[in-house]
């Protein structure tokens, strides 16, 4: 009842504000904050009367809103395996297309010569932090570590990636396992150390407009923008690999 | 007669009932019972079940030895210190518990400004999640304390000392007894809530199986491949909780109350 | 022993400053009107205010906390701890192995011994709080009317009973009181606010 009183409330003072605007609602992975929200502008730009509001989150949580009814126009997510629940419930019209992929690289605390190469954060003694395994990136850290063979003992999981970024910046951890665009979008705050090339544990980026879009067409259309060239753009200037 | 409930009253408190019962019926009711045996018996779940229960406990230990006297100290100071002494205990209350998970790192971890102080609670180890706990449980250990100490207001404490007891005697011998039932009720406050902390602890000590990862870390993480298993962790974390407050309750608090 | 005080408390709105000696043995009756500051002269000989200068013998005591002036007192709240029995609440803070028996007898509560404190009505309260004022052998016994919840027709047994133990040990008592019967059975009276 409380829930019905407020949007009945929200909903006539939006469109009494701007009378022909049409907002679309774009669920995004955290990684993509940067990106988008520069693309939702420069979208904006060249169709005017249209507002695109991002909610950036983890993708898991994310398709979980989905599930539970969380009215959006577009998803996309930092994991196909991700994409592929909301697609397997019924979300979906058509197929998810890949826009960006995303490979993993060692962030360090700016300075530090404990980790110098790839192999140093097996070393013993290098507090090393990587996401949890539940969560898409320690899932890439772990094909990483399989391919290459290493071993290593992490003192931490975390849940997320910018939280694995967050230990290396305050210098608790010695390295961390995190995506390239995360070191870059940190700037001076870590510096970095490549990792090798991994097919497995590189992450792909699907989006997709949602079944439940009230404006199918202009979703399609922000899809298609996101996922053209000026997005690839855009993104690969951030880090991203080509969606190969 | 029995009193009469106001409509208005009954109405709001029905609201607040609701409010609070309905989503433990949800989570009740979507659990996957089939699946709960092979949960729990789970031996990452039952590794984060005992860090859970040990670290609660002790942060629960240590507030208790310290946060009794320092409840002691806020009751006994002038108003206008006990005032600002109030209002500093409760930071850790208002703060998201994840800026103070941030805050402690900036305090006691490896750059932290006094790092050497406890270098044995250190980020990523076990003693770092009791930190984390004791830090974001014991304001409401020392606030429920507190308020017991001064309702009495040191008139038992007085005439104490008009009967030859020292200041350490009144302490434990009346102070102590006068509040009792306060400081059952606070350190039931203070499991509680040690034992829901998320926030502060992946935040501080992180996420480790079998070292930092707590119930409600593992629940978290469950959540992102597997509802059911996350809602069976919830359950097991409710009935451990409820199990503690409930086993408290009968055994000690009747047995105190005068 | 006699004991010589200089009282002197002040807070907003209120000042007492006042001389008393009080020999040992004898009692001094402090009358006034409600407010004219009896409650703060005791308290202010217990050493529970500050800025009372007391010498009990010569040997100045102003400095001493409570617990080291060698006090009985009834405090007219009586603040008797409600978890202890009457027992406890005599012997609480004596030495291992002191009797209760003895004082409680004394007042008229020896039947009283096992009872919780939380379970005594007004007057046997006050009993209690009365044992356990003399129970340790004081100096210096401060009665704050402390027969107030006692039916009249006991009221004179019990204070000859309290002024003869205080008699016994050679302590100064002083008690503040509205009972004329009090004022009579005191060697000395001293009236607050009359100035």
């Amino acid at each position: 009842m409380v829930l019905a009183a407020t949007a009945l409330a929200t909903v006539p003072a939006c469109s009494s504000s701007k009378a022909k605007t049409v907002e679309l609602r774009v669920l995004a992975a955290s990684s993509l904050t940067e990106t988008f929200s520069q693309l939702g502008h420069d979208f904006e730009q060249s169709h005017p009367g249209v507002e695109v509001t991002f909610s950036f989150g983890g993708s898991s949580g994310l398709a979980q809103q989905l599930a539970a009814g969380a009215p959006a126009d577009v998803f996309a997510a930092a994991s196909s395996t991700t994409m592929k629940t909301v697609q397997d419930a019924g979300l979906l019209d058509g197929a998810p297309v890949t826009f960006a992929r995303n490979r993993l690289a060692v962030a360090v605390p700016p300075g530090s010569t404990k980790v110098q190469t790839y192999p140093d954060i097996a070393k013993p003694g290098v507090a090393l932090a990587i996401c949890a395994a539940e969560v898409p990136c320690g899932a890439a850290a772990q094909a990483l570590f399989t391919a290459t063979g290493l071993t290593p003992h992490p003192a931490t999981e975390e849940q997320d990636v910018k939280s694995v970024l967050t230990k290396v910046e305050l210098g608790e951890a010695d390295a961390g396992v995190v995506y390239i665009t995360d070191v870059r979008a940190a700037g001076d705050k870590v510096g970095s150390v490549a990792v090798p090339y991994v097919e497995g544990a590189v992450a792909s980026y699907p989006i997709a407009a949602l079944s439940a879009s009230k404006h199918r067409a202009l979703a399609e259309q922000l899809v298609a923008y996101l996922s053209g060239a000026h997005g690839e753009q855009v993104l690969q200037a951030a880090g991203f690999l080509p969606p190969g | 007669m029995r009193t009469r409930v106001p409509p208005a009253v009954a109405a709001a408190a029905a609201i607040g009932g609701l409010l609070l019962l309905l989503p433990l019926l949800g989570l009740l009711v979507r659990v996957p019972w089939s699946r709960a045996a092979d949960v729990i018996t789970d031996h990452a779940v039952l590794d984060a079940l005992r860090i859970s229960l040990v670290c609660s406990a002790s942060a629960t230990v240590i507030s208790l030895v310290v946060g009794v006297p320092l409840a002691w100290v806020i009751a006994r100071a002038r108003p206008a210190v006990r005032r600002v002494l109030r209002a500093v205990i409760l930071i850790p209350l208002v703060l998201p518990p994840v800026v103070g998970g941030i805050a402690l790192l900036q305090t006691f971890g490896r750059r932290g400004i006094a790092h050497d102080v406890l270098p044995f609670a250190r980020p990523f180890t076990t003693s770092g999640v009791v930190l984390a706990e004791t830090f974001v449980a014991l304001p409401l250990l020392v606030v429920t304390v507190e308020a017991a100490l001064r309702a009495q207001d040191g008139r038992l404490n007085e005439a104490a000392a008009t009967l030859g007891l020292g200041p350490w005697s009144r302490f434990l011998r009346i102070d102590l007894v006068a509040s009792r039932g306060a400081i059952v009720a606070g350190s039931a406050l203070c499991f509680a809530r040690a034992l829901g902390e998320f926030g502060a602890t992946i935040t501080y000590a992180g996420n480790l199986p079998g070292t930092t990862q707590t119930l409600p870390l593992a629940t978290y993480l469950a959540l992102e491949q597997d509802v059911a298993h996350a809602l069976v962790l919830s359950v097991l974390l409710l009935v451990v909780s409820l199990l503690v407050l409930v086993g408290l309750r009968d055994r000690w608090i009747p047995a105190l109350q005068s | 022993m006699t004991v010589r005080a200089d009282v002197r408390v002040s807070r907003p709105g209120f000042s007492l400053d006042q001389h008393l000696e009080v020999r040992a043995g004898d009692v001094l009756a402090v009358i006034g009107a409600n407010g004219s500051g009896k409650t703060s002269l005791l308290r202010g000989l217990a050493g529970l205010e500050a800025g009372t200068s007391l010498w009990v013998d010569g040997r100045d005591l102003s400095a001493e906390p409570p617990e080291r002036r060698r006090l009985g007192v009834v405090f007219q709240d009586l603040r008797l701890p409600p978890w202890q029995s009457a027992a406890h609440a005599v012997t609480a803070g004596l030495p291992r192995g002191a009797h209760a028996h003895e004082w409680l007898e004394r007042v008229g509560a020896a039947h009283l011994a096992r009872a919780k404190v939380s379970t005594l009505s007004g007057g046997e309260r006050q009993r209690v709080a009365i044992a356990r004022a003399l129970a340790r052998t004081p100096r210096l016994v401060l009665l704050d009317e402390p027969f107030s919840s006692i039916d009249v027709a006991s009221t004179s047994a019990l204070r000859e009973a309290v002024l003869q133990a205080a008699r016994d040990a050679g302590a100064s008592v002083v008690i503040a009181t509205h009972d004329d019967d009090d004022v009579a059975a005191a060697d000395e009276t001293l009236r607050l606010g009359s100035r």
